[in-house]
């Protein structure tokens, strides 16, 4: 032990990162494999009227489309309704949403075709702020539903407040009493790595090794899962530990 | 990326595809240059290096035998752009001083700069 405490130990991949051997999931090529690129809403909120590939799917190199209507199962990342990997029952709730992806023998063709697809979007009202969202007559963000509440405490059984000595008495005693709302802005780390998966059968036979970021909520995990593999966890790659970027799912 | 999709070179990162973040940075005739931003043909006939480029003969370079033993590397995603930006800046000036390397690594225009400078 003493060899390691105290020393400072080179780490075990970085010449192959000041190499430039170390391969991201953008670097690993596999034989035949196609791009996929998203159909994004350009809407905050809205109901698809149209959405139309066929001047997308006639551009040589473009293989298909997929929709919602070709996820098995519950269109949803994991178990929750409210992260439907495609756009579902024809409803965009936010900017970026994906509606659809685009198959193509390379990146720059799928790209290319989303540029073709008609996407037509009756635009709504939608709602940017939670206290507005509150409000009985806001717009709703998930259209069959009754009102925006997910969970409502009634002020006696807020499950998380803090009190710690007596608060009344604090109060009287002071000298000023200052009244606000305080909140903690969300935070979020940005790894440089873009956002990608790779995921492919094996010619060994099951379960094969998809690549890519893994996380039973990612997208890779949908490939995983939407592809027929077995065990997923176990025919997963994480790859070198460093490259697990949590952010990423 | 042109380095990655037609070379099999996977050094250079293709980060942001705007230039923002360097991690795709390339010795152009011994400048740096983003590759995300630099179209392939205009680099004909010029010395591209990249950070496979670096070691010799399965030798490394000085600059990468120091991101090793400083653990330097990071992630190693962007290793490659810090590594290409570092030796640029040795070979013009080979005793930097804290704010050079400050100036120097960060400095965001790059292509456009350099373009001013070279031509």
């Amino acid at each position: 032990m003493t060899k390691y405490i105290g020393k400072a130990m080179p780490r075990y991949d970085a010449s192959g990162q000041v190499t430039g051997r170390v391969k991201y999931v953008d670097d690993i090529k596999v034989p035949g494999m196609m791009y996929a690129k998203m159909l994004r809403s350009p809407v905050h909120k809205g109901i698809i009227r149209n959405l139309d590939f066929s001047k997308a799917v006639r551009i040589p190199g473009v293989v298909g489309f997929v929709t919602a209507d070709d996820v098995p199962g519950i269109n949803a990342y994991g178990r929750s309704k409210d992260m439907p990997v495609f756009a579902s029952e024809n409803r965009v709730r936010y900017k970026g949403e994906p509606v659809a992806a685009v198959v193509a023998a390379d990146e720059d063709t799928a790209h290319d075709a989303l540029t073709k697809v008609r996407l037509e979007i009756e635009e709504e009202t939608p709602v940017f702020d939670i206290f507005e969202a509150m409000e009985p007559d806001a717009p709703l963000v998930r259209h069959n539903s009754k009102s925006n509440l997910w969970i409502h405490f009634p002020p006696d059984k807020i499950p998380l407040t803090l009190v710690m000595g007596d608060v009344e008495a604090g109060f009287s005693e002071a000298d000023h009493v200052i009244e606000g709302r305080y909140s903690t802005g969300p935070q979020d780390h940005a790894p440089m790595e873009p956002h990608v998966s790779v995921a492919y059968y094996d010619a060994y036979g099951p379960p094969g090794h998809p690549h890519g970021q893994p996380d039973h909520l990612c997208a890779s995990g949908h490939a995983v899962r939407y592809s027929g593999f077995a065990h997923e966890q176990d025919s997963l790659y994480w790859g070198p530990r460093r490259r697990r970027f949590w952010r990423k799912k | 990326m042109f380095c990655g999709k037609y070379l099999t070179l996977q050094a250079p990162s293709a980060g942001c595809d705007g230039g923002d973040c360097g991690a795709c940075t390339v010795l152009l005739d011994d400048k740096p240059f983003r590759a995300c931003l630099t179209l392939a043909l205009t680099v004909s006939g010029k010395n591209v290096v990249t950070a496979e480029g670096l070691s010799q003969n399965g030798r490394l370079h000085s600059i990468q035998k120091s991101f090793i033993e400083h653990g330097a590397s990071q992630c190693g995603f962007c290793t490659s752009g810090m590594l290409m930006s570092a030796v640029s800046l040795l070979k013009e000036k080979p005793r930097p001083q804290r704010q050079d390397i400050t100036r120097y690594m960060s400095r965001k225009p790059l292509p456009l700069w350099l373009l001013r400078r070279n031509h």
